[in-house]
């Protein structure tokens, strides 16, 4: 039988491909002059970003065609994740702006910066995208390896490399556990392809029986290195020493892109490979999810650096997220749960950059990352201070910003699966999260500045931080579309 | 009937891009370039709005686009579609059309100024805001178009924010419709709450299911958020301070536009307005008594854009009137008129300005008449139009308002009405004899004043045009065209049988009425056979009460904001200070603690991470074998 | 004598990755902590290579050959990280690293 050679669907990988060559072009001009590199980098991400948002629209995402044989396949998850990837890794280019200009060291290649944020970003498109185990791990590998190199990129700074080592270590740690249940998937189910592995799991398991020991350990593995992966209680504990270790502009993109990754993996294996067992971690989430949230928001009410502040909320808002996974049933609640998640994720992207960002705009202009910092910026700088408190209140859940909308879906997911106290603990933790967001907000508005201020023009930046307030504003407007197109998928699982 | 389109969503969508686009691209690229994005989106806007209305009045027919569903979660369900039905269309034509004329008068009034990118990213702005506003269709999306046109409304009016004054008075404005809006969002509640829905349609057809104290209620509330943004009484006072925005958005903004977002609003709501007579009454008092005392006001100022303020503020009462004695037709036709000659009376003042270096204080003006000749006989028009001068087009639309508050069993107010507009004819001509007649109060060889540039003198005559000629929309009375336009609209309101000796006596009374405000501002300001100091002198308190606009602006600064202030102070200090600091009571304490406890686990070791991993491993498998899949289900 | 079956390499793995795990948990040096977790990802290739050949697949193999680089690649960047830890603070030993905390 003669040898048949078939192509892969190219125009399939568009999206994903656009981001490569972009990453190819950097490294390219950075290796020929770094002069040229240092001018057109910074442009260069963002078209080559940019671009590969448009050509999202290129892909017919309603037929989940696949190529590769059945390891890529481009759905309506792998669409939304790609969104939310590039709306993220622009966001954060924009918010590297300033940084890239001032912060790096002479010689330091700012086009090396950008390669690697671009890199994270297409593996967090692909992790969207995969239809097997193996691609699930190298997507989420590259959006986790190229942030280790991010986070130490301010060298000459040893919390910088701390932060990194502990992040890379953890990481590496978490992931061989990871790939452990992977293996242990693989051996039970004879498959690596996603689909495969659910149908196989549908003639093993009972409902209702309790489950073979054997399954039950891959799924704690899976749980657990997917659980580092979005920072979940207790496998944290990385989050707050990298996000104040990273540079400012580092911490708003880990901040988002891994989580969407690590989220966008929980779903890919949980949710549609071991759809079957979702009785069992569907409890796992719910109890994950409960400590989570109350971990992540009494701890940040202790910080008094920013920076490590939003590494504690973050966990809080993960434990959000996880609740809404943990509304998942099979069926239409199923579809609310799982986009509930992706919109949540969608306006967290916003907010959390944008206020990561902001604290990037004060370090440009000489001041610290503590609340001290903050102190009187109302009367200093009132756009901005205009701008943080959005983001602040935003994250707070306060109506009618972004974030409000984000909360609202994941607790009537909640309310819909019947799992009611899981709601009553968000509610209540949004209040308690109030005492550390509001704190900023007095701290802007109610005290005198201190601190020395140095005016200094970050255009690309305030461009970055106008964008994401406009839309943690406005974006609420549009938010039945979004969770519609986010709850477009789970019907195409099958 | 009803027809679906898919070309409506362009009236909103023209203005909405350019403004994005010259927010993002102004800055850098666009620059003194803004109009050329600017000014073709809002025609093509318009010109579509011409084409809404004819197909909607020619054919009787209402026009209907679905867009995509806001929020869908449950029983909670916000559609987001534009309507356009008679009164929807009237509305865009006046919005799209007087937009138009202010964009092109803007290019030659903002031409030096430095944020004339950012002017022609937020006027657009506006623009869609209101579009959708009148376009909406369920009381939410109007909510949030309402605060939007108001957000633009600050943004404008603090156009110039380095100016102190003109931040106070965005501050102002915004504190004043916060206070409106809020009861107007309790109205919007209470309307959802007792009938579980909030589009229109399904709201009128479920009206009378409600008890009428329920409607009252609703009523009363929604028309809060009325007199918060069309300046009514006690609300008022935001307007005048209002106009130290740029003048084209004085023009268009806080005269001709949104300012009648709650006129429009009140008729659009008309059946919940109709199943409720004390809350017409609330409405009609209010509308009367604002329209009196702000001319009184109005003839005491000396500032010629605060004249016409106070002037927007009165006419917006007669609305308002209109309203609440059931001439609902009448109350749109003046909103109509009101639009053209209040546009045009200020551009014109803003040409004054342009011509004056900035003067606005109508004591050092006089004699324009002779350097600024096409000012002069376009504000004179737009003048007399507003005094009520036959045939002009304020004659028509107030008498008919007049007429209908005698017949709609409201003949006090419609002598209230009366009265009012003596004030009216007295304070523009007043405008008028200060500041183009008599000798210059100036230095004419140190300013030269002139008519403006072509494209402010262009929408200028278009303007004086319309408020010469629109009022003939509505003749004959009772059976004009805007009668019939609009007729289908209100067709559950009762019409009054109005007598033909009625409205012909009427008529002579509001002339001569008018006839003898000009008479005295003619004696008074030309002739000088009234000396208005000695008037002033004679009336004393009265006169002293009007000029200070009736204290209400010193009543809040005592009465509210004083207190306010120190509340918010004692709040800040025992909130802030004493819970979130320091954590003084019960349960904050407990948090605060928990939170320095919790915060020692992290103890930067990288070994006691990895065993929380491990540890955290354990756990799930204990959990898992405690309770088994039975956990929360 | 028994003959070798994928319990066989499974007890292996486990206990290779168990070695490594305590490793991890127990050693200062960083360079230490990072060959146990090499040690554990090998366990996991051993776990994989042993249901392959009990499964008669080469799905296993090609994901234990994924799995090598992935380490490979960990190990470079980790690599780099350590270096410019040791240009910095002159340390290895990850218990000195507590600037951040709490």
């Amino acid at each position: 039988m003669p040898l048949r050679l078939v192509a892969p669907e190219w125009s399939l990988l568009v999206p994903p491909l656009i981001v490569l060559g972009t990453i190819v072009l950097l490294l390219a001009i950075d290796a020929v002059s770094e002069r040229a590199a240092r001018k057109t980098a910074l442009p260069l991400a963002l078209v080559g970003q940019l671009l590969a948002l448009v050509s999202l629209a290129t892909v017919d995402w309603g037929q989940g065609a696949t190529t590769f044989g059945v390891s890529y396949r481009a759905d309506w998850f792998a669409l939304v994740v790609s969104l939310i990837a590039l709306v993220s890794g622009i966001l954060s280019v924009l918010v590297s702006a300033g940084y890239t200009e001032s912060g790096l060291e002479p010689g330091v290649g700012l086009a090396e910066y950008l390669a690697l944020l671009l890199f994270s970003v297409f593996g967090t498109m692909v992790v969207g995208a995969a239809g097997d185990l193996i691609v699930l791990l190298l997507g989420l590998e590259m959006s986790a390896v190229a942030v280790y190199a991010l986070t130490a990129f301010a060298r000459r700074r040893l919390t910088s490399v701390e932060g990194a080592l502990k992040y890379f270590l953890l990481g590496a740690f978490a992931s061989a556990i990871l790939i452990y249940g992977m293996a242990w998937v693989y051996g039970l189910t004879g498959s690596i392809v996603l689909s495969d592995i659910a149908h196989t799991l549908r003639t093993v398991v009972t409902p209702g029986q309790p489950l073979d020991p054997a399954l039950l350990l891959a799924l704690l593995l899976l749980a657990v290195g997917l659980g580092f992966k979005i920072a979940a209680v207790p496998f944290h504990m990385w989050t707050p020493d990298a996000y104040q270790g990273a540079p400012t502009p580092v911490s708003a993109y880990m901040s988002v892109v891994p989580k969407v990754a690590g989220f966008a993996a929980v779903a890919r294996v949980l949710v549609q490979a071991l759809q079957p067992l979702s009785d069992q971690w569907a409890g796992l989430l719910g109890i994950l999810a409960l400590i989570t949230m109350v971990y992540g928001n009494v701890v940040a009410i202790a910080q008094r650096d920013l920076k490590r502040m939003l590494g504690y909320s973050a966990i809080g808002h993960t434990g959000y997220m996880l609740a809404g996974l943990a509304a998942f049933t099979n069926g239409l609640a199923g579809d609310r749960s799982v986009g509930s998640v992706l919109f949540y994720l969608f306006a967290y992207a916003f907010m959390n950059i944008g206020a990561f960002g902001v604290i990037a705009w004060l370090q440009e202009r000489g001041l610290g990352t503590t609340l001290d910092d903050v102190a009187g910026l109302a009367g200093r700088a009132p756009l901005a201070a205009l701008t943080m408190a959005i983001f602040m209140l935003s994250l707070m859940g306060m109506p009618p910003l972004l974030g409000f909308y984000a909360k609202y879906y994941v607790i009537l997911a909640l309310i819909e699966a019947g799992q009611l106290w899981l709601a009553v603990a968000i509610v209540v933790m949004s209040a308690v999260s109030a005492f550390f967001y509001l704190r900023v907000v007095t701290q802007m508005y109610f005290q005198e500045p201190g601190g020395t201020w140095r005016p200094v023009r970050t255009p690309l930046l305030g461009l970055g931080l106008t964008l994401m307030a406009v839309a943690t504003l406005a974006l609420g407007l549009v938010s039945g579309p979004i969770l519609e197109l986010a709850q477009h998928w789970p019907a195409a699982l099958t | 009937m009803e027809r679906t389109v898919d070309w409506l969503v362009v009236i909103p969508l023209a203005p909405l891009l350019a403004a994005v686009i010259n927010f993002l691209f102004g800055k850098w690229w666009i620059r003194h370039r803004a109009h050329w994005i600017a000014v073709p989106a809002v025609g093509v806007s318009f010109l579509t709005s011409i084409v809404a209305a004819w197909t909607v009045l020619s054919r009787h027919e209402r026009l209907h686009q679905p867009l995509y569903t806001w929020i869908r979660a449950g029983e909670f369900h916000v559609p987001v579609e534009l309507v356009a039905d008679q009164l929807t269309v009237v509305m865009l034509l006046v919005v799209t059309g007087v937009s138009f004329l202010v964009h092109v008068y803007s290019i030659g009034y903002m031409h030096h100024d430095p944020g004339y990118y950012r002017f022609f990213a937020w006027l657009p702005l506006f623009v869609f805001s209101m579009v959708m506003l009148v376009l909406a269709n369920n009381f939410l999306v109007l909510f949030v178009f309402w605060e939007a046109v108001g957000l633009c409304s600050y943004l404008l009016i603090g156009f110039w924010f380095r100016r102190r004054s003109a931040a106070e008075a965005a501050k102002k404005a915004f504190v004043v419709n916060r206070i409106g809006d809020f009861g107007f969002a309790l109205g919007i509640m209470l309307l959802f709450t007792s009938l579980r829905t909030l589009d229109y349609h399904a709201v009128f057809e479920a009206i009378p299911q409600l008890s009428s104290g329920t409607v009252t209620a609703i009523a009363l509330l929604l028309f809060t958020g009325a007199i918060g943004k069309s300046a009514q009484l006690p609300l008022f006072v935001w307007l005048p301070d209002a106009m130290e925005g740029p003048t084209p958005v004085s023009a268009l903004i806080h005269a001709a536009t949104m300012v009648t977002a709650g006129i429009f609003m009140v008729a659009r709501a008309h059946p919940i307005f109709l199943a409720s007579p004390i809350a017409l009454w609330v409405v009609a008092v209010i509308g009367a008594l604002t329209a009196f005392v702000a001319a009184t006001i109005a003839t005491t100022q000396f500032d010629i854009k605060r004249v016409v303020a106070y002037s927007t503020v009165s006419q917006l009462g007669y609305m308002a009137l209109a309203l609440g004695v059931g001439a609902w037709i009448p109350a749109m036709f003046h909103l109509l008129t009101h639009a053209f000659f209040k546009a045009l009376l200020f551009l014109g003042s803003g040409a004054v300005m342009h011509a004056m270096h900035d003067e606005l204080d109508m004591r050092r003006m006089g004699g324009l008449k002779r350097w600024m000749p096409l000012t002069y006989w376009t504000f004179v028009i737009g003048a007399a139009a507003n005094a009520g001068i036959v045939p002009l087009a304020g004659f028509w639309s107030k008498d008919e308002i007049l007429v209908g508050a005698w017949v709609g069993g409201a003949p006090l107010l419609a002598l209230v009405g009366l009265v009012a507009a003596f004030f009216t004819a007295l304070y523009m001509f007043r405008a008028v004899f200060l500041t183009f007649h008599g000798q210059p109060r100036f230095d004419p060889h140190e300013l030269h004043p002139h008519d403006p540039p072509a494209t402010m003198a262009v929408p200028l005559v278009i303007l004086a045009i319309g408020a010469a000629v629109t009022g003939f929309l509505g003749v004959p009375p009772e059976t004009g065209w805007i009668h019939h336009a609009l007729e289908p609209v209100f067709e559950s309101a009762t019409h009054h049988k109005v007598s033909l000796s009625l409205t012909l006596g009427m008529a002579l009374a509001s002339t001569l009425v008018a006839l003898a405000g000009l008479w005295t501002a003619h004696a008074a300001y030309v002739r000088g056979t009234i000396s208005p100091a000695a008037v002033a002198e004679r009336l004393g308190p009265l006169y002293r009460l009007a000029a200070n606009g009736w204290y209400f602006d010193v009543f809040y600064q005592r009465s509210v904001v004083r207190p306010l202030d120190a509340a918010a102070n004692w709040l800040w200090r025992t909130v802030d200070v004493g819970i979130i600091d320091g954590a003084v009571n019960g349960s904050a304490r407990i948090v605060a603690l928990t939170a320095q406890m919790w915060r020692r686990l992290q103890t930067g070791l990288v070994a006691n991470y990895a065993l929380a991993i491990a540890l955290g491993t354990v756990l799930l498998v204990g959990i898992y074998l405690a309770f088994g899949s039975t956990l929360f289900r | 004598m028994t003959e070798l079956s994928a319990t066989h390499f499974l007890l292996l793995s486990a206990a290779l990755f168990i070695i490594g795990m305590v490793g991890v948990l127990t050693r200062r040096n960083i360079l230490v902590i990072f060959m146990c977790i090499e040690l554990m990802l090998n366990a996991v290739n051993v776990s994989l290579i042993g249901f392959a050949w009990e499964l008669h697949q080469l799905t296993g193999q090609v994901f234990a050959l994924f799995v090598i680089a992935i380490a490979a690649a960990e190990a470079v960047v980790g690599l780099g990280i350590v270096m410019a830890l040791t240009r910095r603070a002159d340390t290895v030993d990850i218990d000195e690293l507590r600037q951040l905390r709490e």
